[in-house]
């Protein structure tokens, strides 16, 4: 009975998010990526978007930038940094699905290899022993995999808490989670254990995320257009995730860079 | 008649074909040998602070066209500004490249700039792809765009590559500046405060 109930929410999870995209998707025309501006992106929801922006900000400064703080003094570095390869191990499994279905068997044999050296030899994910080998970490998700099987985007959303994404990326978390194992498991003896423990990774990981990006919100809050500064590097930056960082063709690569004698005296 | 015409017309041609090529190793010598001083001029242990900037300055001011990259960075208000609006943001704007410019080269202070190659969008506009070595393994890839203006090189932007992600600076500092002056309905006084606050934080934080 417990178990039925965590698939309807599950399930009711991937609903939610399929109901946005569609909602979403129908109210605008299409965006396909801008080769010659990567950092463009639409966004008909500005309105919203940069309400749910300044109230993430709020979050930060006020809950979540004082938390992240505290969890840093109070942790050292060494902890923190078992702790982010034990959570990064755990992703490991949706990792490897959507390497598979974006059709990378080279990726997704690394992701497998770093998987099994991890948890071993890693003992539970705690080191990335596979690094160490030369087996690089790269991350993939649903998003990513919905793009290179050519859905579009849709236009940028700021969402409460989650921050910057995109009704695909949106409905693609909701399908990792998912695919997720983490997301079944059940304890014979503690039927509330694994919820528990969910609640436990995300705020870990939300605080061990949070503090390896301090610089960057640094950075972000000290431009001009802090706003449109994330939008555009969310934009370019998931453009440059779904090609795999692999490198444009320089040909057309430099084609759309802009006249810079238009505007001479 | 018909004889003459062909040669001369490949000799035109190849006169384009070489010109290019011309361009292509000088503007990368260009970058090489300048790029490397301004980065040298941050590592002189004899100067301080003040010096320091002073001749970090005097490299960007003729290695990069200031004005150039200040007027690309307002797009269409460089039009609707006022001369003196436009001769202050000028002048503000100068300052706040240079102040960044400074903190983020910084980081590369002693570093060799190594030319990988360029790649040249007409006679008198190029890409020079280098690669900037750093302490901890990670070499930056960096790419100047240079243009040749009444017969003088100079930079205008430059682009990090991120993880396959190519951003421009001067692109991305319009995106923004356009959005403030959308936002402010074209206020040069504005766009002049906000970009003076910034300056002050750079300031603030320069090595000293």
């Amino acid at each position: 009975m417990y178990r039925a109930k965590k698939r309807e929410i599950a399930i009711m999870n991937v609903r939610i998010a399929a109901t946005a995209v569609a909602f979403t998707l129908s109210a605008c025309a299409s965006t396909p990526p801008n080769s010659a501006d990567p950092g463009s992106i639409a966004d008909p929801y500005e309105g919203f978007n940069r309400q749910m922006f300044a109230f993430n900000n709020g979050v930060d400064k006020y809950a979540l930038g004082p938390a992240a703080g505290a969890y840093k003094t109070v942790t050292p570095e060494f902890a923190r940094d078992r702790i982010g390869d034990f959570l990064r191990n755990l992703r490991a499994p949706v990792i490897f699905v959507n390497d598979v279905l974006q059709a990378e068997p080279s990726r997704a044999a690394d992701t497998f290899v770093r998987f099994t050296i991890n948890t071993t030899v890693g003992i539970a994910g705690l080191w990335d022993a596979a690094d160490h080998m030369g087996v690089e970490h790269h991350s993939e998700d649903f998003g990513q995999t919905l793009a290179v099987w050519g859905v579009d985007s849709g236009p940028y959303l700021v969402m409460p808490i989650m921050g910057p994404t995109t009704p695909r990326d949106l409905f693609g978390s909701g399908v990792d989670r998912a695919i997720d194992p983490l997301t079944w498991t059940e304890f014979d003896g503690d039927p509330d254990l694994d919820d528990k423990i969910a609640v436990g990774r995300g705020v870990l990981s939300a605080l061990n995320a949070r503090v390896a990006l301090e610089d960057q919100i640094e950075q972000l809050n000290a431009q001009p257009e802090p706003y449109v500064a994330l939008r555009r590097i969310y934009s370019s930056q998931r453009q440059a995730e779904i090609r795999n960082g692999r490198p444009e063709d320089e040909s057309e690569l430099y084609q759309d860079l802009p006249d810079f004698d238009e505007f001479d005296e | 008649m018909k004889r003459l015409v062909t040669p001369a017309i490949a000799l035109t041609a190849l006169a384009a074909l070489a010109l290019p090529a011309a361009a292509d190793a000088k503007t990368e010598a260009y970058v090489q040998k300048n790029a490397s001083e301004v980065l040298a001029s941050l590592n002189d242990p004899s100067l301080n602070a003040d010096e320091r900037t002073q001749k970090f300055n005097a490299y960007m001011d003729e290695f990069t066209d200031m004005k150039a990259v200040a007027n690309f960075a307002i797009g269409k208000y460089a039009r609707r500004f006022t001369e003196t609006e436009l001769a202050e943001y000028q002048k503000v704007f100068r300052e706040y490249a240079l102040a960044v410019y400074e903190n983020e080269l910084d980081a590369y202070r002693g570093e060799a700039v190594v030319v990988k190659d360029s790649v040249d969008r007409s006679d008198t506009d190029s890409i020079v792809n280098t690669v900037i070595r750093r302490d901890d393994g990670k070499d930056m890839d960096v790419r100047w765009r240079v243009l040749l203006r009444n017969g003088q090189y100079q930079v205008v932007d430059v682009a990090l590559n991120l993880d396959g992600n190519l951003i421009w600076l001067g692109i991305e500092q319009r995106a923004q500046f356009l959005a403030l002056l959308d936002r402010t309905n074209g206020s040069a006084q504005a766009l002049i405060d906000k970009i003076e606050g910034m300056t002050q934080k750079l300031e603030s934080e320069k090595r000293t």
